[in-house]
């Protein structure tokens, strides 16, 4: 949507037109549902949080400031409220990333089994995502993902956004995303690793 | 020479968007010539970003569209005069 066709359209929700959020849902609707499904990782959550998002965008747009962008204000809204949605209901263990992140030695190499260490499963026919059985692997491995990673990753490697405006998102620095968004990356490798990779050779 | 730590904690994220400068670059690289392991990370590392991105791109249910549709109709006002 070019700015003009934007600034049109918030100019309608200001004088009470809520025909706009139409053209709005069209335009947005699959964004922000990816990012709430992305954060909160389940259907019901993210469907309530869309909900909010466009009645907070119908009843807030007073407080919209024109020189940011519709974009980055609704990714900043519906992330906040995805957060919020599975704060308190949480009654799924969350395991800290510290214990997802690779380990090292003292001397710098990395701490763990050989073989677990030098597999390059990226070629592998079975991390392909055609199949059913990847697709729930790679899916669990997201699940296993503390939320606020989450965020940051839909963002950046499902959105596309830089790390700039994934930044001015979610109020933070340019380095406090950067640091996230590899931390990230790194442990849900790891768990990839862990589900792809070699297992222990079975005796029949 | 740098140790694997420093290239998957400090510099394999700036590398694969190529951001580093030439320097130390140059010097990831051929620390991943000569190391396996952590040339099996950067692979498994960029293909993790792909199968994230490619698991992640979901689409809003039709169904769902309706529902809210829907709601939004009923919880707010008609066009106004």
């Amino acid at each position: 949507m070019d700015r003009e066709t934007e600034l049109a359209l918030i100019a309608r929700l200001r004088a009470g037109d809520g025909t706009a959020l139409e053209t709005l849902m069209e335009q947005y609707g699959s964004k922000i549902y990816r990012l709430a499904y992305g954060i909160t990782r389940n259907m019901a959550d993210a469907e309530e949080v869309v909900q909010d998002v466009f009645l907070a965008l119908f009843r807030n747009i007073g407080t919209f400031e024109e020189r940011s962008s519709l974009g980055t204000w609704l990714y900043r809204v519906t992330t906040n409220a995805a957060l919020m949605k599975r704060r308190g209901k949480r009654t799924e263990h969350e395991v800290s990333l510290e214990s997802m992140l690779p380990q090292f030695l003292p001397d710098g190499h990395r701490a763990g089994d050989q073989s677990l260490l030098i597999a390059d499963w990226s070629q592998n026919p079975e991390a392909d995502l055609r199949s059913q059985e990847t697709r729930a692997i790679v899916n669990r491995a997201i699940d296993a993902l503390p939320q606020q990673y989450r965020a940051v990753l839909v963002l950046r490697d499902i959105e596309g956004l830089s790390n700039e405006e994934v930044a001015e998102v979610l109020g933070e620095s340019v380095s406090a995303i950067k640091s996230r968004l590899h931390r990230g990356r790194m442990a849900f490798r790891e768990e990839l690793t862990r589900l792809f990779g070699p297992r222990p050779t079975q005796v029949i | 020479m740098l140790t694997c730590r420093d290239v998957i904690e400090d510099f394999l994220a700036d590398y694969v968007e190529g951001t580093l400068s030439l320097g130390v670059r140059l010097k990831v690289k051929l620390h991943l010539r000569l190391c396996k392991a952590c040339m099996a990370y950067l692979r498994t590392y960029k293909r993790s970003r792909e199968l994230f991105g490619q698991a992640g791109r979901v689409e809003m249910p039709e169904e769902m569209k309706a529902i809210l549709r829907r709601y939004l109709h009923e919880h707010l006002p008609k066009q106004t005069p």
